[in-house]
């Protein structure tokens, strides 16, 4: 489970770096960064991903128009998607899961709360999968 | 006689008129300075707050070095620890044992409150970023205003030129960034998030 590689795209540096030291604490080591949802598409094909965490308002690219690139892939279809971000009106979670996010965490987040929401997505990943 | 004095009332009022018109035009030249003035000041409240946010990054990254060395040591030393599991050691230093084992536990803990709390550096940065393009829509409709002064527009067009190059900080902001989340929040989003799911699975 904690050989999965993990994307963090988000536009703070704090927040990139509060995600990476969360994720260690949780297990989860590997780890690749970006800044906006147009370099996180750059580092996509080459970076062996298998999960990606996400922001919503970014410069460049915003995160839900990242979602919607990634989904249309068919490469990309069925990668797991957790949305991390400070937006929290229903409204906002709806338009999210309408791009197809797998789950949505809305900041300030906790570790425990981002294991329990990656452990979720993947166990439902898989039961698809299988 | 009577046409005299109409003579007489027509230029008192014409100079009324032009009294009139000469505290008008002193008006809006105040009016067109105090635009200028406010203006030329917006660009540097708006470089001061984009200062605050690089600063408080800076600051806040740097703890999180810190937080992350601690974590690293926390790690090491429970690690040492476990060679001394039980075996031949006296109880009272078993006790001690146990509440180094205990304290290391809180620290850790800590330091995740710690981590948990600085997420309050991006929410501030996007109040921020929210509050500088509020002074930036202020400052366009401050020029705009300007263009109705012709002598200003030269000053004008300078001033908006000044404007794009000054545009800095975050371009994207949420504006209602708030960091009394509650566990009700959460709940209230897995909700939505349980309910679309199983919509979807049954249409």
């Amino acid at each position: 489970m904690a050989s999965i590689k993990i994307l963090i795209v988000d536009d703070s540096i704090t927040i990139r770096r509060i995600i990476t030291n969360a994720l260690k604490t949780v297990g989860f080591t590997d780890t690749i960064e970006a800044s906006n949802g147009k370099e996180a598409l750059e580092k996509l094909p080459n970076g062996k991903v298998d999960f990606i965490i996400t922001d919503w308002n970014m410069p460049e690219m915003n995160g839900l128009d990242f979602i919607k690139i990634v989904r249309s892939n068919p490469l990309y279809s069925s990668m797991p998607i957790l949305m991390i971000t400070t937006r929290g009106t229903e409204h906002d979670v709806v338009e999210a899961l309408q791009a197809k996010v797998n789950s949505y965490i809305m900041k300030p987040f906790t570790p425990q709360e981002l294991k329990e929401k990656i452990e979720g997505i993947l166990k439902t990943v898989q039961v698809s999968t299988e | 006689m009577l046409d005299e004095n109409k003579v007489n009332e027509d230029a008192g009022t014409t100079e009324s008129v032009i009294t009139a018109l000469q505290k008008v035009i002193t008006l809006l030249d105040r009016i067109k300075n105090a635009i200028e003035d406010s203006s030329s000041k917006i660009p540097n409240a708006s470089v001061q707050l984009n200062t605050v946010t690089e600063a408080t990054e800076l600051a806040t990254v740097e703890i999180l070095d810190v937080l992350d060395q601690m974590g690293t040591k926390i790690h090491m030393v429970e690690n040492g620890l476990k060679e001394f599991d039980g075996k031949g050691i006296p109880e009272r230093q078993l006790l001690m044992l146990t509440g180094i084992r205990q304290t290391l536990s809180e620290l850790k803990e800590n330091t995740s409150n710690i981590t948990v709390a600085l997420q309050v550096q991006d929410i501030t940065a996007q109040k921020i970023g929210a509050a500088n393009h509020l002074i930036e829509s202020v400052r366009r409709e401050l020029l705009n205003e300007l263009n109705f002064f012709e002598t200003a527009k030269l000053k004008t067009d300078e001033a908006r030129r000044h404007v794009e190059e000054e545009k800095a900080g975050p371009k994207s902001f949420d504006v209602n960034a708030s960091y009394m989340k509650t566990p009700e929040h959460q709940t209230k989003i897995d909700e939505v998030v349980t309910a679309w799911k199983e919509n979807e699975k049954s249409s």
